[in-house]
C-alpha cells in the first residue's frame, strides 16, 4: 500500500542517535520546537475530514430513485455492474508493499499514514506521516505524490540524560508513476496471470538536513538531502478469498554534500565534519498475504515482510562512502472498510512492524495506521 | 545471522538475479505483455459498454458467448435479460430473469428485476410472491418500496401501497414515476383531486420522453 519507499524517505531516518553528541556543551529545554506532536494530529484530522466531505458530497447527489424510460408506469430493469471483484471492496491493504493495478482515470484517493518508528535502544522516536494523493492520468498510468510530516522525539541516549527534544518538520518528497503492464486475468484462480506494474519514483530533498542545530542533537533532521532515482516492478495475484502482493525494487541514491552532525541513512553514524556522502544502492523487497474474510465490510487481515539493503555499491556512482546495511521486519495488520459506496469508500488499517534481523542499523518496531478515502470514478476502483 | 552479514555485500547483477528469479513464475504466466487487457472480465466490461451504446446486438452476441464460455453469473443473466427487454422479446427476457433466480435467489437485484418483469407482463400476483420473502429483511433494495407500492395497488392491498408510496415519496420527493404511481393510487381510491394534482406533478418533473406522454394522456383523461 505504501508505495516503495515513501517509507524510506517519509521516515526521514537520519535524524536520530547523534551518539557522538551524548556530552553537549548545552542543556536543552523540552519541547525546543513549537509545533508538538499533538498539533501535529490536529492538522492531520482537519485534512482528512476535508478529503472525506468532498467525495462523500459528490456520491450522494447521485441516488434518484427509480428510473421509468419506457412510460408505462413500471420501473425499469436495474443494471448490475460487471464484476470483476464481486467479492471484495477497496481494501486497506499491506502498508509498505504496492499495489500493482493502478488507479482508473478519473479515480483518486487521499491516504494519510501514521508511523510511529520506536527505537528504544536509541531513546528516539519518529511519528511520520505521509499525506499520499493518487490520481488515476490517463488509461494504465497513475500519478502519485506522497508528502510526509515528521514529528521527532529524542531521549536519552539520543539527548543528554533527563532531557526530552521534539521536532516537527517535512519530511523528503516523493512522486511517482506507475505503469500497469498486466491486468489479474482471473481473481478466482491463483495461477492466473497476475497484475505486474512497472513503478518510477522519484524523491525530492524537501526535508531538513542542512544547518541542524546542535543543541537539537539531530532531532531535527528530516530529510536525507538526496534526489534519489528508483525503480520497482509490483505483482498482484488475488484468489478468491485471498490476495498476494510481491514488490522488489532498487533506488538509486545521489550524492549530496553534508554537514558535521548529520545521521547517514543507516540511522547510527553521524558525520563529524563537513563532506560528501555517496550511498550504495537501496535494495528493496517486500510481499504480503492478504485474507478479506468479509466481503462487505472490506474485513480482513494482512500479514507482511519488509525488508531494505543498502549494498555498498552505487550503481552509477562507485562505491559508497557509507556503510553498508539491511533490515527486515514482519508486520501483521487488520483492516477494515466503511463506508462503502460505490462512488466512494474508506478503508481503515491499522499494524505493527517487529524487527526480524538487522545489520548496522538499529532495532526498530513501528505501530502504524492508515486511512484511505477513495473516490471511485466512472471506471470503478484499482483492481475492479 | 550469516544472512545479515552477506546481505548488504550482494552485487548488484546478483541482486538483479534474484529479482528475476523472484518474479519470473510470474512473469511466465503472462500470455502477452502487449496486450494486458484480455480477460473475461475486461470482455464482460465491453459488453457493459456495447450494451450502453445501444449496440444491442452485438451486446448480445457477446453476452452470450461469455455465458457460454465461462458459465452463467449474476451479471452476464441480467445483462443477457435487460438486451431482450430492450429488444421487445419479453418472454425471453421474463425466462432468463426466472432461471436467473432459481440460480441466484440470494440476488436482490435480479429478484426485483423479475418482478418487475412479471408486473410488466401483467402478471402482479406471481410479483408479490417474489417480493415477499424481502419483506422481512432489514434494509430493502433501492426502488423496493416504488415496485411493491405498485403491486400492492394492482393487487388490491391499498393501505400497503399507500404507505410504501409515501415512504419512497419522501426519499424522493422529486421522482416523477413514484409521484405518477401516488396517483394511481388516489385514483383506485376513489380520490379523483389528489390523483390530478399528483398526476400534475408528475408531470411537471418528468422529463421529455415516454413517461411524459403517458402522464399527458392520463390528465387528459381524468
Amino acid at each position: 500500500m505504501l508505495s516503495p519507499s515513501t517509507f524510506k524517505k517519509s521516515l526521514t531516518l537520519p535524524w536520530w542517535t547523534a551518539l557522538i553528541h551524548r556530552t553537549p556543551r548545552n542543556r536543552t529545554p523540552r519541547d525546543r520546537h513549537p509545533m508538538s506532536r499533538s498539533r501535529a494530529l490536529l492538522l492531520l484530522l482537519f485534512l482528512l475530514i476535508s478529503g472525506i466531505l468532498t467525495p462523500l458530497s459528490r456520491a450522494q447527489a447521485i441516488d434518484t430513485g427509480p428510473q421509468d424510460i419506457n412510460g408505462d408506469l413500471v420501473p425499469d430493469l436495474m443494471e448490475m455492474s460487471p464484476h470483476y471483484l464481486s467479492w471484495g471492496p477497496n481494501t486497506s491493504g499491506p502498508f509498505f508493499t504496492g499495489t500493482a493495478e493502478v488507479e482508473p482515470v478519473g479515480s483518486y484517493f487521499y491516504e494519510p499514514y501514521w508511523f510511529d518508528y520506536l527505537q528504544p535502544g536509541l531513546g528516539f522516536s519518529s511519528l511520520s506521516m505521509p499525506q499520499r494523493l493518487s490520481v488515476g492520468l490517463v488509461k494504465n498510468w497513475e500519478f502519485d505524490v506522497s508528502v510526509p510530516l515528521v514529528s521527532n522525539s529524542g531521549s536519552f541516549p539520543t539527548t543528554p540524560a533527563g532531557t526530552q527534544i521534539t521536532a516537527f518538520g517535512i519530511g523528503d518528497t516523493l512522486v511517482w508513476l506507475k505503469q500497469q503492464l498486466t491486468n489479474d486475468e482471473d481473481p478466482f484462480h491463483f495461477w492466473a496471470r497476475p497484475a505486474l506494474t512497472l513503478e518510477y519514483q522519484f524523491t525530492l530533498p524537501t526535508g531538513h538536513y542542512l544547518n541542524l542545530n546542535p543543541q537539537m542533537y539531530t532531532v531535527d533532521q528530516t530529510g536525507d538531502g538526496q534526489f534519489n532515482e528508483g525503480l520497482f516492478l509490483i505483482m498482484r495475484k488475488h484468489f478468491k478469498p485471498f490476495m498476494l502482493y510481491l514488490e522488489i525494487g532498487d533506488i538509486v541514491e545521489n550524492p549530496t554534500q553534508v554537514e558535521a552532525g548529520f545521521t547517514l541513512n543507516d540511522g547510527i553514524t553521524t558525520t563529524t565534519q563537513n563532506q560528501p556522502v555517496v550511498n550504495g544502492n537501496l535494495l528493496w523487497f517486500s510481499g504480503a498475504f492478504e485474507h478479506v474474510i468479509n466481503d462487505e465490510w472490506g474485513a480482513g487481515y494482512v500479514l507482511e515482510f519488509f525488508g531494505e539493503s543498502q549494498v555498498g555499491q552505487n550503481l552509477f556512482f562507485g562505491a559508497a562512502n557509507t556503510p553498508p546495511w539491511s533490515f527486515l521486519w514482519v508486520d501483521p495488520g487488520l483492516e477494515l472498510t466503511w463506508p462503502n459506496l460505490t462512488k466512494f469508500s474508506v478503508t481503515w488499517g491499522v499494524g505493527m512492524a517487529f524487527p526480524v534481523y538487522q545489520s548496522n542499523y538499529p532495532t526498530t518496531y513501528t505501530p502504524m495506521g492508515t486511512i484511505t478515502v477513495y473516490y471511485n470514478g466512472p471506471f470503478g476502483y484499482r483492481g475492479q | 545471522m550469516r544472512v545479515a552479514r552477506i546481505l548488504p555485500k550482494i552485487p548488484l547483477p546478483e541482486a538483479g538475479l534474484v529479482l528475476l528469479l523472484l518474479f519470473l513464475p510470474d512473469l511466465s504466466a503472462c500470455t502477452s505483455l502487449a496486450d494486458p487487457q484480455v480477460s473475461r472480465f475486461e470482455l464482460e466490461i465491453k459488453s457493459h459498454q456495447e450494451f450502453a451504446a445501444g449496440h444491442l446486438s452485438a451486446a448480445g452476441t457477446l453476452t452470450e458467448s461469455l455465458v457460454a464460455r465461462y458459465g452463467p453469473s449474476p451479471f452476464l443473466l441480467n445483462q443477457l435479460a435487460m438486451i431482450r427487454d430492450r429488444q421487445g422479446r419479453d418472454p425471453e427476457t421474463l425466462r432468463i430473469l426466472t432461471h436467473a433466480h432459481r440460480l441466484y435467489p440470494q440476488n436482490l437485484s435480479l429478484t426485483m428485476n423479475l418482478a418487475t418483469e412479471e408486473v410488466e407482463q401483467g402478471n402482479p400476483i406471481s410479483a408479490r410472491t417474489t417480493l415477499l420473502p424481502l419483506m422481512n429483511q432489514k434494509v430493502w433494495p433501492a426502488g423496493f418500496r416504488t415496485l411493491m407500492g405498485q403491486i400492492d395497488i394492482a393487487t388490491g392491498h391499498l393501505p400497503e401501497a399507500h404507505i410504501l408510496l409515501h415512504e419512497a415519496l419522501t426519499r424522493h420527493p422529486d421522482n416523477p414515476l413514484i409521484l405518477a404511481s401516488l396517483g394511481l393510487l388516489h385514483s383506485r381510491m376513489g380520490l379523483p383531486e389528489e390523483a390530478v394534482r399528483d398526476f400534475r406533478k408528475a408531470f411537471a418533473k418528468a422529463p421529455e420522453g415516454k413517461l411524459k406522454q403517458h402522464l399527458r394522456s392520463l390528465l387528459a383523461s381524468n
